[in-house]
């Protein structure tokens, strides 16, 4: 388990960021954790579902297309999963036709960022869901417009 | 093929009877429609084999036995071998599937009658003691093979043949030509789409570092810096505009999915992309006026309406330097129209019916200092047409343009209809 966060504070809320890019993954991981969000990282769906299983974040940003075990496919088998379920899951994908965006719900994703996504949207979008860390951050709450899944 | 070379084919039968009238007469009309059906057969065949073969069969009417050899450089040649007998029907379409690469007919430089026993093969002795005609399938373009035609009463009229050898010359020609065609345009969209891909996949991670910059993460920058940055978001975000732009273009080629009709609400859907511009708008000091009608929802696709607002709204902006875009959504006749109004610098009249071209810019500087590759109102053209819609555009030089889309309520049967037609 690789835990990277900000100070020790146990009240630090965990992100889980599935995502195979690499330099994706240090930019959202960067502004994250800058906002006082702890952030776990896996690189394939399968990395991920394990990932989710054993260290129960607080919420998961999953990129669709991914290796092994694509985006739907983890979040269905979370979302089947009681003990996993309840954990957000905000789908992060470049398809974006309407027909993945229902797909999106049809599988059980909480929220849609469509791709690319710039790292303010996606941090807006991750403290929609978890409200601010119990650490504030040194920079004012950014807000930018966010598509609940709801409204799609 | 053309009503025209429909009519050269009768001139020929006309010609055919004024020469060869030796026992029979030649161009009697179901002569001409025994050979209009033939030709319809090898024209409407998926492919060119097929074609071969059915017009042989189609023209057994017309003589007793017919051998058709068409060459192609890369393939083994295709055949296509009937007769009027069932017996030797089976016999002679055998020896054609045998006969491989071996060449059955020999190249004729013009059409000419011989004895079957001439040919000297396997397939004289099939035909047995009929007068054979003999045509080069040809064009002006090349040599595809020859045709035969036996008949055992009398020889057909060389002109016939010549003539139907022309038309199968020509088909040949046609398939070719459409195959080369369409393997170009499918090479030309697949490369564009693979390196727009390829091109915005590091250009997004730019733009994602930058904006990490941009906000103060890790560090905040000190003004001068902040300075360049932004020069090179804007830069970047510019880039990406233009690299979606072709995308998007090369998808319209290369996308022949049909549409998904879908309840749109045309102004939410203008609500969604209006922020877009927003940045763009303020910069310039450029107003953003939405006029619309909140109610007005009807079934299309909904991508492809927001692809189009979207292009259309890009235009606006980017060719206005002062006052503002005015986006309105209307119902109509049949549907509704989203108009995009802007105070911008205008088009000239001789100018309008070409803004829908690819690539197209009114001039060259003006294009440097407006930036834009000159694809969006081509793009958003093919798309609304797509739909079962269009665009059309109104402008004074000097004080604005106005592009009217209509959106057509869905006609499920047009839309049917469509999807066969895409290129239409």
């Amino acid at each position: 388990m690789r835990l990277e966060g900000v100070g020790a504070d146990m009240e630090n809320k965990t992100v889980l960021l599935v995502e195979d890019s690499p330099d994706t993954r240090i930019i959202y991981s960067t502004i994250l954790q800058h906002n006082g969000y702890t952030v776990l990282q896996a690189e394939t769906g399968e990395e991920g579902l394990r990932l989710a299983r054993e260290a129960m974040p607080d919420l998961i940003l999953m990129n669709v297309s991914i290796p092994l075990v694509d985006g739907w496919k983890a979040t269905a088998l979370l979302k089947r999963d009681p003990h996993t379920a309840h954990i957000p899951v905000i789908a992060v994908t470049a398809f974006t036709r309407k027909t993945d965006k229902r797909k999106a719900r049809e599988v059980g994703c909480d929220g849609y960022i469509p791709k690319p996504a710039d790292p303010t949207r996606v941090l807006a979008e991750v403290q929609r869901f978890l409200g601010m860390p119990s650490m504030p951050p040194a920079q004012p709450p950014l807000t930018t417009p966010t598509t609940p899944l709801e409204a799609i | 093929m053309s009503a025209a070379a429909l009519i050269v084919i009768f001139a020929a039968f006309g010609a055919g009877a004024l020469l060869g009238t030796r026992r029979r007469t030649p161009a009697q009309p179901d002569t001409f429609l025994l050979c209009a059906h033939a030709f319809a057969e090898l024209e409407q065949a998926a492919d060119p084999r097929t074609g071969v073969e059915r017009l042989a069969q189609g023209l057994t009417g017309l003589a007793d036995a017919v051998v058709v050899e068409v060459c192609t450089p890369e393939l083994p040649p295709l055949r296509g071998a009937a007769h009027v007998q069932t017996d030797q029907n089976m016999a002679l379409a055998a020896l054609a599937q045998r006969a491989g690469t071996q060449r059955l007919l020999p190249d004729v430089p013009a059409p000419r009658t011989v004895r079957a026993a001439e040919l000297g093969n396997e397939l004289a002795a099939q035909l047995g003691a009929a007068e054979t005609v003999l045509a080069p399938v040809n064009t002006a373009r090349g040599q595809y093979g020859t045709l035969l035609l036996a008949r055992n009463a009398a020889a057909v009229p060389e002109a016939v043949a010549a003539e139907i050898a022309l038309r199968i010359a020509l088909a040949m020609e046609n398939s070719q030509l459409s195959h080369d065609a369409g393997l170009a345009e499918a090479a030309k969209s697949d490369f564009l789409a693979v390196m727009s891909h390829e091109l915005k996949t590091p250009l997004n991670i730019v733009l994602g570092y930058a904006d990490l910059l941009s906000i103060g993460v890790p560090t905040p920058l000190p003004d001068a810096a902040r300075g360049h940055l932004e020069r090179l978001r804007a830069s970047a975000r510019e880039l990406l505009a233009r690299i979606d732009e072709i995308l998007n273009f090369a998808r319209m080629d290369s996308d022949a999915a049909p549409p998904t009709p879908v309840q749109v609400n045309l102004a939410s859907l203008v609500r969604e992309i209006a922020p877009s511009f927003t940045t763009a708008a303020r910069s310039r000091g450029l107003e953003i006026d939405l006029q619309l009608e909140d109610d007005l929802t009807l079934t299309t696709d909904h991508d492809r309406v927001a692809q189009i607002v979207f292009n259309l709204m890009a235009n606006a902006i980017r060719f206005t330097r002062e006052g503002k875009v005015t986006v309105s959504v209307k119902r109509a006749d049949r549907g509704a129209t989203v108009v995009v109004r802007d105070t911008g610098v205008g088009i000239a009249p001789e100018h309008l019916e070409h803004v829908f071209e690819p690539f197209w810019q009114v001039n060259r500087t003006a294009t440097r200092t407006v930036g834009g590759l000159g694809l969006g109102l081509s793009t958003a053209r093919k798309v609304a047409r797509s739909i079962g819609g269009d665009i059309s555009v109104s402008a004074t030089v000097g004080s604005g343009s106005t592009f009217t889309l209509f959106v057509p309520e869905r006609d499920v049967l047009r839309y049917e209809n469509r999807t066969g037609e895409h290129e239409a």
